[in-house]
């Protein structure tokens, strides 16, 4: 049986995370997965090349030399092994994987900040700075959404965790309970 | 009448002044695939097995599947408006239905709504639909018994309170009107009635609610209806609803009988769901535990220990087999799960003995216990009787020249037949049953033409109600055989004045 997209992910990513805690070299390779990550979402017709069937093998490999001159060799070493493996279609996956590996190391958790206005970074970071205090995080990261449709207040989504306190919801329970019987 | 605005306002007042400004913590996920009542979402970490969700556009559905990466969901009501991308959330419940006295003589769906139009049913308390079964302690030996009303049942295969009886046949044998029989049959028997319609059709559903209440059976009984229109879910968990709903009467110490018309569609529902929910299928395509769909549930149905409260849930599960095949994968299974079945046959049925039981693949395993003294004695010796009447009657058809026990063998097992008809919705207490049976083995009918049988037993109960009815009471306070001399003289003087009709 094939393996899910999922799978692969899980396997490379925990593999690389394992590679660069041995090298001793985790802070740089997650700089570099943050980079790479970013260039990568931004050309996606270098991607879909790269992990294209049809083309030669040893072209691709030129290619992707031609590109990768800056990062370490760890992370030069890696992507030639995707490209090798055939398993470059995940390679998105596959680094995100490897963040959520880090970002439980270090705990830091990402989120998101609905509003019906726009936050100031001020207030972003007391927000985090609260989050982070309660559930025993070093760093929340949020990024800050606007929609107004909330009416007023403030939902706070880090992964599965969501806390509501926006204005529509407060409105909607109290229709609930007019309506009920 | 005028409503003044200042008393709307009021009485919003006093109500949001309850209102319960609290955050909301959710723990939500996201749905990636809905569709045929099932649903998956995506995140949802911490949902346990079994617990209850619930969708943004309201609806609730139970988490079935933990994968890594997903959850598998079955949807409890709408799922026409769930869409891909929508939030689920937890809720740290388990599947609750409503349950209590105020639910009696109702018709409700399997989430406990009522679906009869008599309005709201107003009860604050719920059972979780499923639950551990009592265990050894808990338990007591079935000793009293369920009467049925149905001769044939009462003397070949008695059931008895706490037991779980199956009921096994072909389509259009008869099953359901059993089951209607027996619960009309419970009048003033103090036992609460619940008919479970799983994927029978609506309008079947409404008649038999009408002949409920033509008897005067709904004021005792509640049916929990899932009918085929309804997704799979509702199907499946029907059952344990009903199940639920008897528990909460067993356990306050009544007697309950709880009916399951039919367990082969729940399997096909739980089949369709398993099979959406990628689980692997086994034999026939049911999933590896479609033993334990049905023996969890079954084994809910107990005789309760003295220190519970003595409370009983009778259980009589039914499953359709097709063309009388009851080696297919879910007859075997509940074969093994019940305590013996009633197994009733469409040959037997289109030829007029109805109800139709095959009284030699019937067995009742704990039952007999349950048998009052009296029955016991006139239908031992029923059962061979009809066995013997059964072996000899083909091989009668070929000669004419039967010695005289052969005949006398032939010509009780043709009356014991007869005696063992019974037409629709016309339950027999147990002390005419013992009255009829009494003379059918005492040869009293053997001199009687098999076409004045019926009209013999109807008139023996009348004569033994206006004469002979210090008799019949004898029989159901005691429980026992009056007097035989006293028996044996009242049915002579009867006999013998009763006038066969000429051919």
């Amino acid at each position: 049986m094939a393996l899910s997209k999922d799978q692969i992910a899980s396997r490379y990513g925990t593999a690389l995370f394992g590679f660069a805690q041995d090298q001793d070299c985790l802070e740089q390779l997650h700089r570099e997965v943050a980079v790479l990550l970013t260039v990568l979402q931004e050309n996606p017709d270098f991607l879909n090349m790269l992990s294209d069937p049809v083309l030669d093998k040893d072209e691709k490999r030129h290619v992707l030399d031609s590109v990768i001159g800056q990062f370490s060799t760890e992370m030069q070493g890696f992507l030639r092994l995707l490209l090798e493996y055939k398993r470059f279609d995940a390679v998105i996956d596959i680094l995100q994987n490897f963040n959520s590996h880090y970002d439980r190391l270090k705990k830091i958790a990402h989120g998101k900040a609905i509003s019906a206005v726009k936050l100031s970074d001020e207030q972003l970071q007391k927000v985090s700075q609260a989050y982070a205090d309660k559930y025993g995080l070093q760093e929340l990261q949020l990024t800050n959404e606007v929609k107004p449709e909330i009416l007023g207040g403030l939902i706070l989504q880090v992964g599965d965790r969501r806390i509501d306190g926006s204005i529509q919801t407060k409105l909607e329970q109290i229709r609930t309970q007019l309506t009920a019987k | 009448m005028s409503i003044k605005s200042e008393e709307i306002s009021s009485l919003i007042k006093k109500q949001l002044e309850h209102y319960d400004d609290k955050l909301n913590i959710d723990e939500v996920g996201t749905v990636t695939y809905v569709g045929d009542g099932i649903a998956r979402a995506h995140g949802l970490n911490n949902v346990l097995s079994n617990e209850l969700v619930q969708f943004a556009n309201g609806s609730y559905g139970i988490a079935q599947n933990l994968e890594s990466n997903d959850v598998g969901i079955i949807i409890l009501g709408r799922f026409d408006d769930i869409r891909e991308g929508d939030q689920v959330k937890r809720t740290g419940r388990i599947m609750e239905v409503p349950v209590g006295d105020a639910l009696i003589g109702r018709v409700v769906n399997p989430l406990g709504q009522p679906v009869d139009g008599l309005g709201e049913i107003k009860t604050d308390k719920t059972r979780p639909i499923e639950t551990q079964a009592p265990g050894v302690m808990d338990r007591q030996s079935v000793k009293d018994p369920l009467q049925t009303g149905i001769k044939a049942i009462d003397a070949l295969v008695p059931i008895g309170r706490g037991q779980r009886e199956l009921i096994i046949g072909d389509r259009k044998t008869g099953k359901t009107s059993l089951a209607i029989d027996t619960i009309i049959n419970q009048k003033g028997q103090d036992v609460i009635c619940i008919y479970v319609a799983i994927g029978q059709k609506e309008s079947t559903v409404r008649r038999q609610v009408r002949t409920l209440k033509r008897f005067g059976a709904m004021d005792y009984t509640i049916v929990v209806t899932a009918g085929p229109s309804e997704a799979a879910p509702m199907l499946y968990i029907a059952p344990y609803a009903g199940t639920a709903m008897g528990e909460e009467f067993m356990y306050n110490g009544k007697d309950v009988l709880v009916v399951f018309d039919d367990l082969s569609k729940q399997a096909v529902a739980y089949r369709e769901i398993s099979l959406l929910l990628r689980r692997p299928p086994g034999r026939e395509a049911y999933p590896g535990d479609v033993f334990y769909l049905h023996s969890r549930l079954l084994e809910r149905s107990a005789k309760l220990s003295d220190k519970l409260g003595g409370g009983s849930m009778t259980a009589l599960p039914f499953i359709e087999t097709q063309a009388g095949d009851i080696s297919a994968y879910i007859p075997t299974n509940v074969i093994s799960i019940t305590d013996g079945q009633i197994f009733l046959e469409s040959d037997l049925f289109f030829a007029g003995t109805r109800p139709a039981i095959d009284a030699g693949a019937s067995v009742s395993r704990v039952g007999g216990d349950a048998q009052i003294k009296a029955m016991k004695k006139v239908a031992g010796t029923l059962r061979v009787d009809l066995a013997s009447y059964n072996e000899l009657k083909s091989f009668a058809q070929f000669g004419s020249d039967l010695d005289q026990a052969t005949q006398a063998r032939l010509n009780r097992g043709r009356r014991t037949v007869e005696v063992l008809k019974q037409p629709l919705h016309k339950p027999l207490s147990v002390d005419k049953q013992v009255l009829i049976l009494y003379a059918l083995t005492h040869g009293y009918l053997d001199s009687i033409p098999v076409a004045d049988i019926q009209r013999y037993e109807d008139e023996l109960d009348a004569y033994f109600n206006s004469n002979y009815n210090d008799l019949l009471e004898h029989i159901r306070h005691t429980g026992d055989l009056p007097d035989e001399k006293k028996m044996n003289q009242a049915l002579k003087d009867f006999t013998d004045g009763f006038s066969t009709s000429n051919k």
